[in-house]
């Protein structure tokens, strides 16, 4: 390389041709050293991250940790978050937007009631606030608990509101009329995860103490108290009951999931193939199927009638929060990336993937015409992303 | 759910947004000035022999910004500030006025001018109107959505003042003459002017223009019907080339006995403007009656108001002026 001839002939064909006498001196350096190589798909994919969605909230000040779509108009959404703020706004309509003001700490969950007239909030502030859906104003304020609301949950047919607290207690309201029903107390520690049955004769509650229990709304009456072997051995997550009120599927830190029948308190079945928490799970609406999905980067389609995985889908980073498409054959995974998959839950395969966002998903949505998918993160927005394609 | 022309439409303008700064970017990264091209548009110049192309729509010419240039590297300033606040307002579906968007950054922006000018430059390189950007204006108004207009008018009059479209509501004017009435209180804006020519394509009527006599007035009147040079870009969906100028002619002054109160003298500045308006090149071939009546009121140096004609009486203007000058034209 340094003879003059060789010189000339580089100059000519561009071609470089070393010799052993090239060589000067060796070094030799250890890979993990090295730079990674930046090739021109990496710097298309760095800048042209694509942002998949058609609509975007940026009302929010902090992280979002909650997102509701209303069940009955298809572009009303719900968020809450960090900033001790909720926002009622409208989907493509960035005009339309009111703030759910007044809580004093995180406003952590949200849900619409099933008519869809009035949003509950829930805040770390210990408070419940009831909204008028439609135009944001405050209908009420519900106290009791004496620490964190960690959920609220209407009842399927009438105003009432079920919430579980960091204080170990649940508290049951009647809305409408701002008036305190009834309280079950009997956790141990944060009552983490909880729901009425769809017929709304029973309520079901997991805790941090790693029990299920299972109450009578009228009495408030502990009915069972689901525990030890062979069912949890550290703090519950999450809950879901099938629509026949029947059973009751909790998952863990632990990263096993069971399946509870209500009525007798026994576990019935155990799914133990997640390595790590499972942080969400949910029922599809159109075959006996559950899905979970954990911090081991998995989600997991079960076959409820023979307790055994379906499929198992690996996201690149941990699985936050999930939720079915409508009645459909797809599930929406949101995780840590920021990224949110599609998956088929026949096939197994990740049909789509919607970027968009860049901190971890905390919540998802559904809007009522299963249009739309709505995302709310730890960046602070709440993004939209159209799905009817996976109905 | 949203049109799916509007949504495609939004689409498109964030993908070019996109592409219009990562070409900036390219530049910048290989230590490249960048160069922004802008489309120049005008409605008139001051050409005599009659070969301008100021009646087609194509832009005449380009604008070169690079940042070599401190003045120039100022605008891009604020034209990429603009751009990304016009970004958010579309993946937000959010509107905002020019006003909201100054006060985003009024240390830089310095003054609303310097925002709608670059408000104006992004229509140009995104080839789109300023509504498209979710810019709003303080009455919104989306004419494509307008369905269905029927009347049963039959003619449109187009007012330059408030007080004289108040005196004919006042008159009664549209109960006794089939008319539609609208008026733009001074230099129509965009709204008005849309909304003006979606009447006249749904409608098909004839529309007459009553301005005052001056070179105000007029200038107002070729708003309507040639377009403004700051909106010259958009001219061909904002112009109405149907309007025809009802009055105040120079020469009405005589016609209907305006006394000499009435007539006030035409300031330096009033000469100087009418000056420059007879130097535009659609008065040297056509409209020489527009010419005639221009010159002439240069000549007798005196100007006068629309309400001089309520000099006589006060419903002079709807029971004789307006009627009789309508019939006149429609005569012909």
């Amino acid at each position: 390389m340094n003879d003059p001839a060789h010189h000339d002939e580089d100059e000519d064909q561009g071609d470089v041709f070393l010799d052993e006498n090239d060589v000067v001196q060796e070094i030799t350096v250890d890979d993990e050293d090295l730079p990674d190589a930046e090739g021109e798909d990496d710097d298309a994919e760095d800048f042209e991250e694509a942002d998949d969605s058609m609509h975007i909230f940026t009302g929010h000040t902090g992280e979002l940790y909650t997102v509701a779509c209303s069940p009955m108009d298809a572009r009303l959404v719900a968020t809450g978050g960090g900033d001790d703020k909720g926002f009622i706004w409208k989907i493509f309509d960035g005009d339309w937007a009111f703030e759910l003001g007044g809580h004093k700490d995180s406003v952590c969950s949200l849900d619409f009631s099933t008519d869809g007239q009035l949003l509950a909030s829930g805040s770390f502030d210990g408070l419940v606030k009831i909204w008028d859906a439609s135009s944001g104003d405050l209908k009420g304020t519900l106290e009791g608990p004496g620490g964190g609301i960690e959920w609220v949950r209407w009842h399927p047919r009438g105003h009432l509101v079920l919430a579980g607290s960091e204080d170990c207690t649940v508290w049951m309201w009647n809305a409408d009329r701002s008036a305190y029903l009834n309280m079950f107390s009997g956790h141990a520690s944060s009552v983490t995860c909880g729901n009425f049955t769809p017929d709304g004769k029973t309520i079901c509650t997991g805790s941090d103490d790693a029990t299920l229990r299972i109450w009578n709304p009228r009495n408030g009456e502990n009915i069972h108290v689901v525990r030890g072997h062979p069912y949890h051995t550290e703090g519950l997550t999450c809950l879901a009951i099938t629509s026949d009120s029947t059973l009751a599927l909790t998952g863990s830190k632990d990263g096993s999931v069971h399946i509870v029948n209500i009525a007798t308190g026994k576990v019935v079945s155990s799914l133990t193939s997640h390595t790590d928490s499972i942080e969400c799970i949910g029922l599809s609406l159109s075959s006996p199927w559950a899905a979970t999905g954990g911090m081991d980067n998995k989600l997991i389609v079960w076959d409820l009638q023979h307790s055994s995985p379906r499929c198992t889908c690996d996201n690149e980073d941990g699985v936050t929060c999930l939720s079915w498409l409508g009645d459909s054959k797809y599930v929406a995974a949101g995780c840590v990336d920021g990224k949110i998959r599609i998956w088929d839950s026949l096939s197994g395969d990740c049909v789509r993937t919607f970027s968009g966002h860049s901190d971890a998903i905390q919540s998802l949505g559904v809007s009522a015409d299963k249009n739309f998918l709505v995302s709310g993160s730890l960046d602070g927005t709440a993004r939209v992303f159209e799905i009817p394609e996976f109905q | 759910m949203e049109g799916k022309r509007s949504s495609s439409q939004r689409s498109d303008l964030l993908r070019k947004i996109r592409e219009f700064t990562r070409s900036i970017l390219d530049d910048l990264s290989i230590g490249k000035s960048p160069v922004v091209l802008i489309d120049r548009f005008r409605n008139y110049c001051t050409d005599n022999t009659g070969n301008c192309c100021c009646s087609s729509d194509l832009s005449k010419g380009k604008e070169m910004l690079t940042l070599q240039r401190e003045c120039h590297a100022h605008r891009l300033d604020v034209l990429l500030r603009v751009l990304l606040i016009v970004q958010q307002l579309l993946q937000e579906n959010r509107h905002g006025s020019k006003r909201d968007i100054y006060y985003m950054h009024p240390s830089v922006f310095s003054d609303q001018s310097v925002v709608d000018r670059a408000i104006n430059d992004i229509c140009i390189l995104l080839q789109c109107s300023r509504h498209n950007l979710n810019v709003a204006y303080p009455v919104p108004v989306h004419v494509e959505e307008v369905k269905d207009i029927v009347s049963v008018a039959q003619y449109i009059l187009v007012v330059e003042k408030e007080s004289v479209f108040q005196r004919l509501a006042n008159d009664k004017f549209c109960n006794k003459n089939r008319c539609i009435v609208i008026t733009g209180r001074g230099y129509p804006d965009i709204p008005t002017r849309r909304f003006l020519r979606l009447l006249v394509e749904k409608l098909h009527l004839h529309v007459y223009c009553l301005v005052d006599c001056d070179p105000y007035g007029f200038d107002i009147l070729t708003t309507y019907r040639f377009g403004s040079m700051q909106m010259a870009y958009d001219a061909k969906f904002l112009r109405v080339p149907e309007i025809e100028w009802l009055g105040a002619f120079p020469s009405d002054s005589e016609k209907y006995g305006l006394p000499e109160p009435c007539l006030l003298p035409l300031t330096a500045e009033d000469k100087r403007k009418t000056e420059a308006m007879l130097h535009r090149c659609y008065l040297q071939q056509e409209l020489l009656h527009w010419r005639l009546e221009l010159e002439l009121m240069l000549q007798r140096g005196v100007k006068f108001e629309i309400e001089a004609l309520s000099v006589h009486s006060l419903s002079f203007l709807s029971e004789n002026y307006i009627p009789s000058k309508i019939q006149v034209v429609e005569g012909v």
